[in-house]
């Protein structure tokens, strides 16, 4: 992935992480989408969709970021904006 | 002051009164007074720790705000935090022999403590605002319909609705009132009937073997369920009288087909709370161990449910197995979702066969919970095993007793609590009840003010025999 990094790759990365941590092919982001959303979407599922995210990124969260997120836009925003500064 | 008091409900109704006459900007003033006047029934001394507690909270907050350096902030944070936590575990745990005084030990620490941990971690975690309103936040940690045994709401949730109270409609009035005649309905109808036969088989199990013991195997968890979720009906309803909406705590847990389901529908303020601020920073500090982290984190976690009752090994005991049945359970979740995706006949069978699974896994870690020592709970769950000629004649042996009475009232009523909630549940216009028709509308005030009046003889009929909650003793 390239420093210029938009949102729309983000986006796409993040749908093909989602679909490998929650078993789902089929799944579709949405900006306003929580874990209420996704069937799965635990605490523990969570911190694996992080380690993948960190993985596949190469970047690293920390919990307070994590607290924070209150969606899907939320965690786009956090991760293009730790690529562009990595 | 216990919540199937008459004193309570008189005291309730003047509470109600005053929040609903006073300006808006006064209610965080006249909740902390009322909260004050109720902590003062049981002892006024006991507002010097508590009081203690959310100076601590309130400046360190205020401090971690202000502080420009991380290394001021994080030890702002995780200094008043330990010595919260530290507190709680030094005068709760201490025992009865060695306390100076009682009031060192207030009511609700446990609830309080855990309020206040959470706010200072939302305002280090940048999740809120530190506070500048004391008041308000005295008036959160002291709310006095969930000091008793929660729901251990979060400070945010809290304060917002505590600063723009809507004022008292005669729905929710009605709302507040029907849970609360459903919380006395569970506790003094259900919860403290079955509760006879079982407060005296754990009372002296040694003396038992058999169906007595098979019964306080499996009903147990109905009787803590229906205490335990009445009590906090009472709360709800109370504070919705007051003007604020709180969490929930029970979303039908014996329904839950695996163990970590029921952990997300039992006891949900706490255990929300520690997946908050022990199970997720845990898992962040260890996401890179692989599965030793999951399951570390997840024992940290079920021992934090576990001791905050109490440090006892019957509590640890109870973790210890809660930590194992959780940890299979995650760390077995892909090869069982690869399964039922192969075989999707399986399926329907797994939700059954899950939710009966469960709730003997839950029964079995309550024996634990509930017995005296360890060594009671070995005894119950190595001599309620039988054989059926036997059991048939313990059976006999309840019924010529007359034991069985209260056994069958508290079942009989717990069968119409599910029937009705089952009811509930498939017809959604009850959900909107002002929306309803009038005769359903009117259905439902009827059978709430029933449940209401059959609650207050109770409590007058067993007003000198009460028997005290099993949570408010945290």
């Amino acid at each position: 992935m390239t420093t210029q990094t938009n949102f729309e790759q983000v986006q796409t990365e993040l749908t093909g992480i989602f679909r490998e941590v929650f078993d789902d092919p089929q799944l579709a982001l949405r900006d306003d989408m929580t874990a209420a959303d996704v069937e799965g979407w635990d605490s523990l599922s969570q911190i694996t969709l992080i380690v993948s995210i960190e993985r596949s990124f190469h970047i690293k969260l920390t919990l307070g970021e994590i607290q924070r997120l209150n969606n899907v836009r939320a965690l786009i925003d956090l991760i293009h904006k730790k690529v562009q500064s990595r | 002051v216990s919540f199937t008091s008459v004193e309570y409900l008189f005291f309730l109704l003047v509470a109600i009164a005053v929040c609903s006459s006073i300006p808006r900007r006064l209610q965080p003033l006249s909740i902390l007074l009322l909260s004050c006047a109720f902590y003062a029934f049981w002892d006024v001394r006991a507002l010097i720790p508590l009081g203690g507690a959310v100076l601590l909270a309130y400046g360190s907050a205020l401090g971690i705000e202000k502080a420009g350096r991380e290394g001021v902030r994080k030890g702002l944070a995780f200094g008043s935090v330990t010595l919260l936590v530290a507190t709680l575990l030094l005068l709760k745990d201490l025992p009865k022999s060695s306390r100076p005084s009682d009031w060192l030990v207030p009511l609700g620490i446990s609830y309080y403590t855990f309020k206040l941990v959470s706010y200072v971690l939302d305002v280090f975690w940048g999740k809120q605002r530190a506070e500048r309103d004391l008041i308000a936040l005295a008036s959160y940690a002291l709310f006095f319909p969930q000091i008793v045994a929660g729901p251990i709401q979060r400070s945010a949730d809290y304060l917002i609705q505590v600063r723009t109270p809507e004022p008292l409609s005669r729905a929710r009035l009605m709302r507040g009132t029907g849970r609360l005649a459903l919380g006395l309905f569970k506790k003094l109808v259900i919860a403290d009937h079955i509760g006879i036969t079982l407060n005296a088989v754990y009372g002296q199990v040694h003396a038992y073997s058999g169906a007595p013991l098979l019964c306080a195997f499996y009903l147990f968890p109905i009787q803590l369920y229906a205490d335990f979720s009445g009590l906090t009906d009472i709360a709800i309803g109370s504070a919705l009288m007051l003007g604020i909406e709180s969490p929930e705590n029970f979303d039908h847990p014996f329904s839950a087909t695996n163990i970590s389901e029921y952990w997300r529908r039992w006891h949900m303020s706490l255990t929300t709370w520690t997946v908050d601020y022990v199970l997720t920073p845990l898992r962040m500090a260890t996401r890179n161990w692989n599965r030793i982290g999951l399951v570390f984190s997840i024992f940290a976690n079920m021992m934090t449910i576990a001791l905050w009752h109490g440090i006892a090994w019957t509590y640890f005991s109870f973790g210890l197995v809660h930590s194992a049945f959780v940890s299979v359970d995650a760390l077995t979740l892909k090869t069982r979702k690869t399964f039922f995706r192969a075989n999707p006949a399986w399926k329907a069978w797994a939700g059954w066969g899950g939710s009966i699974l469960t709730f003997h896994l839950v029964a079995f870690g309550m024996v634990f919970w509930r017995a005296k020592t360890v060594s009671d709970a070995f005894w119950i769950l190595r001599h309620m095993w039988v054989p059926l000629g036997a059991l048939t004649s313990d059976v006999a042996q309840l019924v010529l007793s007359g034991a069985w009475h209260s056994l069958v009232i508290g079942m009989a009523a717990y069968t119409l609590l599910e029937l009705a909630e089952k009811c509930r549940l498939k017809m959604p216009v009850i959900h909107d009840l002002q929306a309803s028709a009038r005769w359903l509308r009117w259905s439902v005030y009827a059978v709430s003010s029933l449940a209401l009046v059959v609650g207050l003889l109770l409590m007058f009929i067993h007003g000198s025999v009460r028997e005290p909650f099993l949570y408010e003793v945290f």
